[in-house]
């Protein structure tokens, strides 16, 4: 492998790991949309900096970026404060209205200098991972480090806001500075992102990494690792796939396999993916339900009490008509016994 | 001039139809879904591209549609396992179907002029030169489908605006009295999807999202009657669209954008107007004691 | 007497956790019932099970004698107060006139005899200068009140409520029981999820003591009686202070 793709591995691998960090807490905290609000804001932010300095230096449109997604996160907290909305329909306004100033001021750009001005700023939409430069990676590195340092100092504060808001608010915690903190590292991540994943895809390293994982774990601890974990490997994979593959972009290509990793999570994690559940589920429920008709069977109770019950005791032969077999006394028996009774 | 009116006019309808369809939306707690909507269709959108190769717009309606719906149901399904909120259910499954799209847009791109711009920012502006010969009269032809959705929209709130206020508000209380409320809420995330792909070739997806949820928090900020609500989102549509147009005319920027703009800076302003009125009435009432 | 409302082998599960256990039980016709016990108990869950809204895994569920399908006007229900939108755009009159909806048809509209019925409704729970606000206007009592007026409006006979006085300022408590207790008078039968045994004593005079399965169910003065009280809630339970 060439010395860029090593560059863009890296870069990517960090990124990934970053945006699953602070996407842990915002899907814990039913913020899972915030990253995509703040992501679409930004374009406003960057037009502007593109517009007044007249530069498109990355540096000075990323901080551009954060102010307009600060002022978005303000808009939000008068809209539900003042406004009386609900958190789903401030981000929408704030989504909404951010990416179409966002689109006036690019349009404006484009206006004072109509050749080449633009091009900066559409890779905003779509991100171009395969720019990644050294410095790049060392802004990432240490935009990780911060991030790390502060959940390890934060820790109890944190796991405390995201559960039990109230009860943090209680022990004189100020809930809310916390959750505006998590609220403003989920942005200044997101934004850090854009240049490389683009809007869309940025918000899905927020969200899809965390959710994989999500189905392994119940512990935060735990959760928040492996989510970085998955986020750092997925965005390696997408990497390499679009290396291996002409003409499959970089961002996109590692939301799909963070978007696998997460469809496997979902469908086949043991115990908590869709078919463990139901499996789980269909299992506990033929139990009880054959339990309940033989309960009832004994009570000499004729109503229907649980048709399925009914057809497995008769396919297990456990009653017979309207009463219990031996074997069916002797099943409940021992089910009782089981459960104490 | 009359460039300007035929855009404020199809602008309007856009802002109906949206609006209309938005506010049961916004009701049930869903306002962020038509963000998730109208960046699920590309895949569809592309697919009906890679099967047709060509820009017919029927097959790409069809194609935006099946993925809005794809979208909905995957979503529905991942909320099946307790441990995925509503939230994040919708965030993964429109960002993936959103990377699935840009990947099939790169493969099909160099087989056919698609601009993916033109999915988000619209071709508002063409509206006025996109037009039809009709009984001597040149006709825009977004009018053919912004028409028909706003008025279809605006039929099916206006009549079901019992039925979805009563299945929304109790659900319990609802299906007690022999209706379904979890049908109710996919019809309306199907409605929602249909307008949605309706007016995103018009005014883009952007656009979009924003009538979907501005008119209608406007009109709520302002009143507490539903009827009244509906009426209110007719005024906002069409002070959105003279406001946002006039706005991109004179400042010669994008009127998507600016229409969108005027969406938000709506909302606020009908907060401040309530805030105000609150702030009187209360004066009132003290003074009055 | 057929049994306002009776309950057979009732087993409800949220994913592999077991929240109810062979619930069985009856309400008298006529009764003011209270369902009794500690937090976790399944209280509403046992309610939104009987109504459909949660899935039972087994069980009967018969409705004055006939059985119950879950879609019945005969039946109405007041959910807790914390899980209704009270910034939904509907005033006070549409919220009553809810309650005539049964046998309207889809699409329909209400007629005249069925706004009258509502108006009578907020007249008994003493709503009617209020009709035209906004629900979220009301006050916690007030707010109670209005669902009750939507399952007047209802001509419901089994009324099923779900902790009704949380929220509720003991003025306003006694009104809403004053409501119930007329409601019962007339023929209804109420049944309550309460989690305060002082009231419940004092004011009901049948009692389900649940805790995941059924404790006692009976009179309030012999479901309720230390022994019992003692099993539901554990050894720790004084109902001297409790009381």
């Amino acid at each position: 492998m060439s010395y860029n793709t090593w560059i863009v591995l890296i870069g990517a691998s960090l990124l990934g790991m970053v945006c699953a960090a602070v996407g842990t807490f915002g899907v814990l905290r039913r913020q899972a949309l915030l990253g995509d609000v703040m992501a679409h804001t930004a374009l406003a932010g960057a037009a502007l900096a593109v517009w007044v300095s007249g530069t498109r230096s990355l540096p000075i449109m990323l901080a551009t970026a954060l102010l307009t997604g600060a002022l978005g996160l303000l808009l939000m907290e008068w809209l539900r404060r003042v406004g009386r909305l609900r958190t789903d329909a401030a981000q929408a306004l704030v989504l909404a209205t951010g990416f179409g100033l966002g689109i006036v001021l690019s349009r404006v750009v484009q206006n004072v200098s109509p050749a080449g001005a633009r091009s900066g700023l559409d890779g905003f939409l779509y991100g171009k991972a395969a720019s990644l430069v050294r410095q790049d990676v060392f802004l990432l590195a240490a935009v990780a480090a911060l991030l790390l340092g502060a959940i390890v100092l934060l820790w109890h504060r944190l796991k405390l806001t995201c559960f039990d808001p109230e009860g943090a608010t209680s022990q004189g915690l100020a809930a809310s500075r916390w959750v505006q903190a998590m609220n403003a590292a989920l942005a200044i991540v997101v934004i850090v992102a854009l240049p490389m994943a683009g809007i869309v895809l940025s918000a899905g390293l927020t969200i899809l990494p965390v959710l994989a994982a999500r189905f392994w774990t119940d512990r935060l601890a735990k959760l928040l690792g492996l989510a970085m974990i998955l986020g750092g490997a997925t965005a390696a994979g997408g990497i390499a796939l679009s290396a291996a593959q002409p003409g499959w972009p970089a961002g996109p290509s590692v939301v799909l396999m963070a978007g696998l990793a997460f469809l496997v999570s979902f469908l086949f994690a043991p115990k908590r993916g869709l078919l463990g559940q139901e499996q789980a589920r269909i299992r506990g429920v033929r139990a009880i339900q054959l339990r309940a008709h033989l309960l009832a069977t004994q009570r000499g109770l004729t109503g229907p009490v649980s048709p399925e019950g009914e057809r497995e005791a008769r396919r297990r032969g456990l009653i017979d008509g309207t009463l219990l077999t031996p074997a069916g006394s002797e099943w409940l028996r021992s089910e009782e016994a089981r459960l104490g009774r | 001039m009359a460039d300007s009116l035929v855009l404020i006019l199809a602008l309007t309808m856009a802002g109906l139809a949206c609006g209309w369809a938005g506010l049961p939306l916004i009701l049930q707690k869903d306002s962020m879904v038509g963000d998730g909507i109208s960046h699920a269709i590309l895949p569809g959108i592309v697919l009906a591209f890679w099967v047709t190769q060509s820009r017919e717009p029927l097959p790409m309606l069809v194609g935006a549609l099946l993925a809005a719906g794809a979208m909905v149901l995957l979503m529905q399904l991942m909320t099946r396992v307790r441990i995925v909120p509503r939230d994040a259910a919708l965030g993964a499954t429109f960002t993936l179907l959103f990377a699935i799209g840009v990947i099939g847009l790169n493969q099909v791109a160099r087989q056919v002029d698609l601009d993916p711009g033109c999915v988000i920012y619209g071709l508002a502006e063409m509206i006025p030169l996109d037009t039809v010969l009709l009984g001597g009269v040149y006709v825009p032809r977004a009018f053919f489908i912004l028409c028909p959705a706003a008025v279809l929209a605006g039929l099916a709130v206006w009549f079901g605006r019992r039925e979805i206020m009563l299945g929304l508000l109790d659900p319990a209380h609802a299906q007690l009295l022999g209706r379904n409320p979890r049908r109710l809420k996919l019809a309306i995330l199907i409605g929602v999807s249909c307008v949605v792909v309706a007016c995103f070739e018009a005014v883009g997806s952007i656009l979009v999202v924003a009538l979907l949820v501005g008119p209608g928090l406007a009109a709520l900020s302002l009143t507490h009657r539903f009827e009244k609500a509906l009426a209110g989102i007719a005024v906002a549509s069409l002070l959105n669209a003279v406001l946002g147009v006039t706005l991109a005319q004179v400042t010669n920027t994008s009127v998507a954008g600016m229409v969108a703009v005027s969406a938000g800076v709506l909302v606020v302003a009908s907060i401040l107007v309530r805030q105000l009125l609150e702030k009187r009435n209360q004066a009132l009432a003290s003074s009055s004691r | 007497m057929i049994p306002a409302l009776e309950v057979a082998g009732l087993n409800v599960a949220y994913g592999v956790n077991w929240v109810l256990q062979d619930v069985d039980m009856s309400v008298e016709a006529g009764s003011l019932t209270a369902i009794v016990g500690p937090n976790g108990a399944g209280k509403s869950t046992l309610l939104k099970a009987v109504l459909g809204i949660v899935p039972k895994l087994s069980g009967v569920v018969s409705l004055a004698g006939q059985p119950f399908t879950g879609a019945d006007p005969r039946v109405a229900y007041v959910p807790q107060r914390e899980s209704v939108d009270w910034d939904f755009p509907v005033s006070v009159e549409e919220v009553a006139l809810m309650g005539t909806y049964g046998h309207m048809r889809m699409w329909g509209r209400p007629s005249r005899a069925d706004r009258d019925r509502a108006a009578a409704a907020l007249k008994d729970v003493q709503l009617t200068p209020l009709r035209h606000r906004q629900i979220g206007q009301l006050s916690g009592g007030q707010q109670q009140r209005l669902f009750l007026a939507r399952a007047l409006a209802q001509n419901a006979s089994l009324l099923m409520l779900d902790e009704p006085f949380s929220g509720v300022d003991a003025a306003s408590q006694e009104a809403i029981l004053g409501i119930l207790e007329g409601f019962a008078q007339r023929g209804g039968t109420v049944l309550a999820v309460h989690h305060d045994i002082a009231t419940v004593q004092r004011a009901f005079d049948h009692a389900i003591l649940l805790n995941r399965t059924l404790v006692a169910q009976g009179p309030v003065s012999s479901a309720l009686n230390r022994a019992n009280l003692k099993a539901a809630y554990g050894d720790w339970f004084d109902p001297q202070e409790d009381a």
